[in-house]
């Protein structure tokens, strides 16, 4: 009976292959979103990730930096300085604001570099310098692509005119990009005076990051001061927070129209074999050995409807690497595992179609001429 | 009651109730022996395929009883029947029915997954049978590329597989042309003559008659005295060809009367235009 199970799922080999396509269509869906949503959550993490320093120091209250506002008063970058296990500080000024380049708008986190700093700016560079001056930014190759300038044209950030002399790679996602101006204009564009957002801190080999932040909130006066990994888990957090409703809306709306794909596939799919499943009543196939039949052929075809999934979403991975690099999509083995997860409920769920397709057909549909 | 391999007594099947009620097999009784090969005959809707089918398990009857070699299976549950028909009946259908992913030795070994030992026990039975039907060469082919008597030779090793003692055939010869039908009568006979089981055939074809032991003449779904005639030649009122009114597949009701065919394309063009054929 297994035999016959499986040959005559693949008997009608174009007929297998549309019906596990058009699942894995349907399961590409759930894991899609998740890895579009989970690439577009690292780029968000992308600056603290890639500057990476032992300890994140920021005003009391202020847990992470995407959508987040600092200020701590520029003296207390001497208080910190003072610290015992600290190395080197790095102040920067940071602002959530929208670039336009060329004719579009781009929403970014625009980082103020003081001049000579070695560890806050763009860790990767395409082309140009890496130091943006006064009047100057550094913006990222793929926005530059987009909006089609160049090294040496203008675009506009809070109203004020900056001339680009360097693009970025890896500072750039649907979301949002990174630019990078002098800490002088941004001190400007903000109207501050004497304040700084963030203080990058490095610490002496052999301190141990976490008992520095504790040494920092515990010498100076109202500010937060965080590692590297807790501020970056802050701030992953928030952004995958930002979008679990609409992971939950898609992988809801992928299960269902998967679930009903399945569903009509395989009704398709039994429709067909009626008198196959007539004549094995009629031979003296009994209900289990039926229905067995049933929900291995729905588990079948779900699996491989999987599989074809998972090798479509990395085709889609790589050619959206080559054809839309502004896209980011991280497929992560836990979103692998959840979709195999839901692909076995839908099969169960699924395979109860072509049980009750089953159960109601008439082995006299054998006499039949 | 060794002898006696199928009894049945006053079987009797309805569809519909009230007005709507329709008896396709009434108060039909037999009893068929051992090695005997008995013919089904009658007109057209008659209830010979309901009629087999009950004898087959597959379908209920309202009223009666059915018993194969001793076991009453009209009193069955309906979980239990499928193992009986599995080991006490095989079934040779008009249509071949067979299973269109496996090939000839996998469709004649398939019913053996229902029986003691399974396919390993059967496999010198099969090998005896596919030697038998002729089929050595076929053994691995799939029936889509076979021949209508090579389909239905291995429709026969399947329902002989497991040595049932009841063979129940609709139509074997139905779609075959006349030399194969030959052929596969043949093959019944020997079956009948060689294995001492019993074949119940439904069947419309004549040269039959001559093989058979009995001949079950049905008759608006009652066992009937058949005509002495052997045909009821009538004229076909489209095209004027004389057509059997006993055998005839293609016929219907028109203002009370009976109206027969020789073909699908004369009786639609009467119902576009009935009186147009319709003499007083």
């Amino acid at each position: 009976m297994f035999r016959w199970t499986i040959k005559s799922l693949v008997s009608e080999p174009l007929n297998f292959f549309l019906t596990s396509l058009v699942v894995g269509i349907a399961l590409l869906l759930v894991i899609f979103f998740e890895a579009v949503f989970h690439g577009e959550s690292q780029k968000i993490i992308a600056y603290p990730q890639n500057i990476n320093p032992d300890v994140w120091v920021m005003q009391r209250g202020v847990f992470n930096m995407h959508m987040a506002t600092s200020f701590i008063w520029d003296w207390k970058k001497d208080r910190v300085e003072e610290v015992e296990g600290v190395a080197d500080v790095t102040p920067i000024l940071y602002l959530n604001s929208i670039v336009e380049a060329g004719s579009r708008h781009w929403f970014s986190f625009v980082v103020g570099l003081k001049q000579g700093n070695k560890r806050a700016g763009p860790w990767s560079m395409a082309t140009g310098s890496s130091h943006p001056g006064k009047g100057e930014a550094i913006i990222p190759e793929l926005l530059g692509m987009i909006a089609n300038v160049m090294l040496g044209d203008t675009i506009r950030i809070a109203n004020k005119t900056f001339t680009i002399v360097g693009f970025s790679k890896d500072t750039f996602s649907m979301a949002n990009s990174i630019a990078f101006i002098s800490y002088a204009d941004l001190r400007d564009i903000m109207s501050l005076s004497g304040s700084d957002s963030y203080l990058l801190v490095d610490a002496e080999p052999g301190v141990d990051p976490s008992l520095l932040a504790q040494r920092i909130k515990e010498n100076v006066s109202k500010v937060n001061a965080l590692t590297s990994a807790e501020f970056i888990k802050n701030d992953r957090e928030l952004a995958l927070q930002m979008g679990v409703e609409l992971i939950g809306i898609m992988t809801i709306v992928g299960t269902c129209l998967a679930v009903s794909l399945v569903i009509f596939m395989l009704y398709m799919f039994m429709e067909k074999r009626r008198r196959d499943i007539a004549i094995l009543k009629a031979l003296g196939f009994g209900k289990f050995a039926i229905i067995s039949s049933a929900i291995i052929q729905a588990f079948c075809i779900t699996m491989t409807g999987l599989v074809t999934a998972v090798i479509l979403m990395y085709t889609a991975d790589f050619l959206t690497d080559a054809f839309y690099p502004q896209v980011s999509m991280l497929i992560t083995p836990e979103s692998l595992m959840r979709v195999g997860l839901v692909s076995l409920l839908i099969a169960v769920f699924a395979s109860l179609i072509p049980i009750c397709q089953t159960m109601k057909v008439d082995p006299l549909l054998a006499f039949q001429r | 009651m060794v002898n006696k391999i199928l009894i049945a007594e006053n079987l009797t099947r309805e569809y519909g109730s009230g007005r709507a009620l329709v008896r396709a097999v009434d108060n039909v009784s037999m009893t068929v022996l051992r090695g005997q090969l008995v013919l089904i005959m009658g007109p057209s809707g008659s209830g010979k395929t309901t009629l087999l089918s009950m004898l087959g398990g597959l379908l209920r009857p309202t009223e009666g009883k059915i018993m194969i070699s001793d076991t009453e299976i009209t009193k069955l549950d309906e979980s239990v029947l499928p193992s009986i028909r599995a080991r006490k009946v095989g079934f040779i259908f008009q249509g071949f029915n067979l299973l269109d992913a496996l090939t000839v030795e996998e469709n004649i070994l398939f019913p053996t997954q229902l029986v003691a030992g399974g396919i390993n026990a059967k496999r010198a039975r099969a090998n005896e049978l596919i030697e038998r039907l002729d089929l050595s060469s076929r053994r691995k082919s799939l029936p889509r590329t076979l021949s209508g008597g090579e389909k239905q030779r291995v429709a026969i090793a399947r329902a002989l597989i497991n040595s049932p003692p009841l063979i129940l055939a609709d139509e074997p010869t139905g779609n075959l042309d006349s030399h194969n039908g030959q052929e596969v009568m043949m093959i019944l006979q020997n079956i009948v003559n060689d294995e001492e089981c019993t074949v119940i055939m439904v069947t419309h074809d004549p040269r039959v008659e001559d093989i058979s032991d009995r001949i079950l003449w049905l008759e608006d779904g009652a066992l009937r005295n058949r005509k002495t005639e052997l045909h009821s030649w009538v004229k076909d009122p489209v095209c004027g060809m004389r057509v059997d009114e006993w055998t005839a597949e293609v016929f219907m009701e028109y203002r009370g009367k009976r109206y027969v065919f020789c073909s699908y394309r004369c009786q639609e063009k009467f119902k576009i235009g009935p009186t147009k054929y319709i003499t007083s």
